[in-house]
């Protein structure tokens, strides 16, 4: 089997409570694991001495997010510039772009520009989004091979050669 | 449909040939777009006037990393840290950990800590943190999204069990 990267995507937050509500209202995600107070000797070895965290498991239709809320150490959220980040975002295919987003903002997230079109001959939409604690992510009413389908009718150079 | 969180995970890198490279060797991934410069249009929006970008996308057996490298702004990475970072990790499933962990070493990533059993059973599935050679952190696992909800409430059912016992 090739790698599968559709595991989890971990996000640290302020709030977990308030997290889990946004996932599940936004994005239609579904708890399926509620929050435990991690601590001891492996969570130590993992995030240092001390650390002392609550996670819980929020799923999609594929794909979940773990979300992480640290009792120590406590560190602000930093604001999230994709261009200064090491991991910048991460992204969901949802049918409707605007009616997702309208969720999205009903939920206390928001749109980081207006929606807009995919390009190509597509009728695609995307937006980027930020969550309550400003972490960023993607929708798009295309799966990724179509995106990479765009890219390449778009950007002749893009083509990989074997 | 639901939504479906297997689109992509966006890395920045300070070296995008060589991010393609390590993520199509590391976990046997295809480059299915290979590094192109973007700029202009929406780009401004996105990432501020006048930047610049080349971007690639890596793809797997299931879901895809998009990599971009600033051309401008020109921002160093930062070390992956959990405790300090909103996005820590990503997690991967792969069939023999041992052996993708090796692959990861070869191509030039590390592991964070050592290779562990979940839970700590020596018949469990395993799992390992790892690094990419910038320092964003992935997780590596023997088993699905299911399979680690389904041990995760096996294991709370347990300590409850403990606790009125």
């Amino acid at each position: 089997m090739s790698a599968r990267a559709d595991h989890h995507v971990a996000l640290r937050v302020s709030d977990l409570e308030r997290s889990i509500r946004f996932y599940e209202e936004a994005l239609g995600g579904r708890l399926v694991a509620a929050p435990i107070l991690r601590e001891g000797p492996y969570i130590e070895a993992v995030f240092g001495p001390g650390a002392q965290v609550k996670v819980c498991h929020v799923a999609l239709a594929a794909n979940a997010l773990e979300l992480w809320q640290f009792l120590a150490p406590v560190v602000p959220i930093p604001p999230q510039e994709q261009s200064a980040l090491g991991i910048m975002h991460f992204a969901l295919t949802v049918d409707d772009v605007p009616a997702t987003l309208a969720r999205v903002e009903a939920a206390g997230g928001r749109a980081r520009f207006a929606v807009k079109s995919i390009g190509g001959d597509s009728p695609g939409r995307f937006v980027y989004c930020e969550d309550p604690d400003g972490i960023v992510f993607e929708l798009l009413s295309v799966d990724h091979p179509e995106t990479v389908r765009l890219i390449l009718a778009g950007n002749p150079d893009a083509e990989v050669k074997p | 449909m639901g939504s479906r969180l297997d689109h992509h995970v966006a890395l920045r890198t300070a070296d995008i040939d060589a991010a393609t490279r390590f993520w199509a060797a590391a976990l046997d991934g295809r480059a299915a777009t290979p590094p192109s410069l973007r700029s202009g249009g929406y780009f401004d929006q996105l990432f501020g006037p006048g930047s610049r970008v080349r971007i690639s996308y890596v793809v797997f057996e299931a879901g895809a990393i998009e990599l971009f490298e600033f051309v401008e702004p020109r921002v160093a990475v930062p070390p992956g840290s959990q405790t300090g970072d909103g996005l820590m990790h990503f997690g991967v499933t792969v069939s023999d950990v041992p052996a993708a962990l090796a692959r990861v070493e070869a191509a030039g990533g590390r592991r964070r800590l050592e290779v562990n059993h979940v839970g700590g059973r020596a018949d469990a599935p395993r799992f390992v943190y790892c690094e990419d050679p910038e320092g964003h952190v992935f997780e590596l696992m023997e088993m699905t999204r299911d399979e680690t909800v389904g041990q995760i409430l096996k294991t709370l059912a347990q300590q409850e069990e403990a606790k009125g016992a």
